[in-house]
């Protein structure tokens, strides 16, 4: 059941979602609506990738600790096997010039999706001057003073807690 | 020795990294790249790039560094250092959600984390961006790579096959 998911998961993090809800809500009535969404808000506020913790979620009302287990190995698995084969492939083959140009072109690529990450979640995130001296502190530590990125993540929710969660 | 290693860092990374995929970027750049140098910049982008182009969620990405780094042995160890916090952190949270869910605390805390998270990112994005951007082909690639990301919906995957048969033409 999960194997499937992790295979489905090709087309992103969206078309799995809309599999968990067709699958476990509206075919197997396995879990309720009102759960679901319940189950997407807690991937996303847990640490690792939110549709695992959904999964992980589902599979630990299902079946406790061995649904959730059962999750995480079956939507790990088939990206974890072809992970394996293309870091054979990689591995064997990246001194060929030609693998080199390929790859060259794949990396100026991955930087410019990185680019394109930050300024979507940019946009989402930060409003107003706040968040936007977080994210200017956040580029500056890491960048410039070489901060650790641990730690800076530790600062960030320490201020985050004193600047926005006193009471008023 | 280095496989605990490896163990160590990504449990930390994954336990740090809400909301997953490229937030623990700058993280992981700074462990495999700065400080253990087990990865070049280029070796780096080349897993974000086997990341996404893999089903699920980029967190993938760890096993091929975990290849790379000490073979089959460092694959299965980064994964299981990749996966085990959401294991515990999941499965503890879905008992005490609704508490959880109500506590202002936890969302101040990540009203700070989220914008720190988009600059630090950008500090990374710069970083291999200097590596990566050595000929006027490789900046072309990238400004487009962005320009299709940022503004149409179409599937990462498509980007960076599409930039790989670029490299291969143009480079």
């Amino acid at each position: 059941m999960f194997l499937k998911m992790g295979a489905f998961a090709f087309g992103g993090v969206y078309s799995m979602l809309s599999f968990f809800q067709r699958e476990l809500v509206d075919r197997k009535k396995w879990i309720a609506q009102d759960e679901f969404t319940e189950g997407v808000a807690i991937g996303q506020m847990t640490p690792g990738p939110p549709i695992i913790n959904t999964g992980i979620f589902m599979g630990y009302r299902l079946r406790k600790m061995k649904g959730a287990l059962a999750a995480t190995a079956g939507q790990a698995l088939p990206g974890f096997i072809l992970v394996l084969v293309l870091a054979y492939v990689y591995t064997e083959f990246k001194h060929i010039p030609m693998v080199g140009k390929v790859l060259k072109g794949v990396g100026a690529a991955v930087v410019g999706l990185l680019v394109s990450v930050v300024y979507r979640m940019g946009r989402q995130v930060i409003r107003g001057w706040a968040p936007a001296a977080f994210a200017v502190a956040g580029f500056v530590l890491l960048h410039f003073l070489k901060v650790n990125a641990i730690a800076l993540i530790a600062l960030a929710g320490l201020s985050g807690y004193l600047f926005y969660g006193r009471p008023r | 020795m280095m496989l605990l290693q490896l163990f160590g860092v990504l449990f930390l990374v994954n336990l740090f990294t809400i909301g997953g995929g490229y937030v623990m970027l700058p993280l992981l750049h700074e462990f495999f790249v700065d400080k253990f140098h087990w990865l070049t910049n280029q070796e780096f982008l080349d897993a974000v790039a086997i990341g996404q182009v893999t089903p699920g969620p980029l967190t993938i990405m760890n096993a091929f560094i975990g290849y790379k780094v000490m073979g089959l042995a460092g694959a299965v160890t980064a994964t299981l250092g990749s996966y085990l916090p959401s294991i515990i952190v999941v499965t503890f949270v879905t008992k005490y959600y609704l508490k959880f869910k109500e506590s202002r605390v936890v969302g101040a805390v990540f009203r700070g984390i989220k914008p720190a998270v988009v600059g630090m990112l950008a500090g990374v994005a710069v970083t291999l961006g200097g590596a990566s951007f050595t000929d006027a082909t490789a900046v072309c690639i990238g400004v487009a790579s962005f320009a299709v990301m940022a503004f149409t919906k179409v599937d990462p995957t498509i980007v960076i096959l599409g930039a790989g048969a670029a490299g291969a033409l143009l480079m």
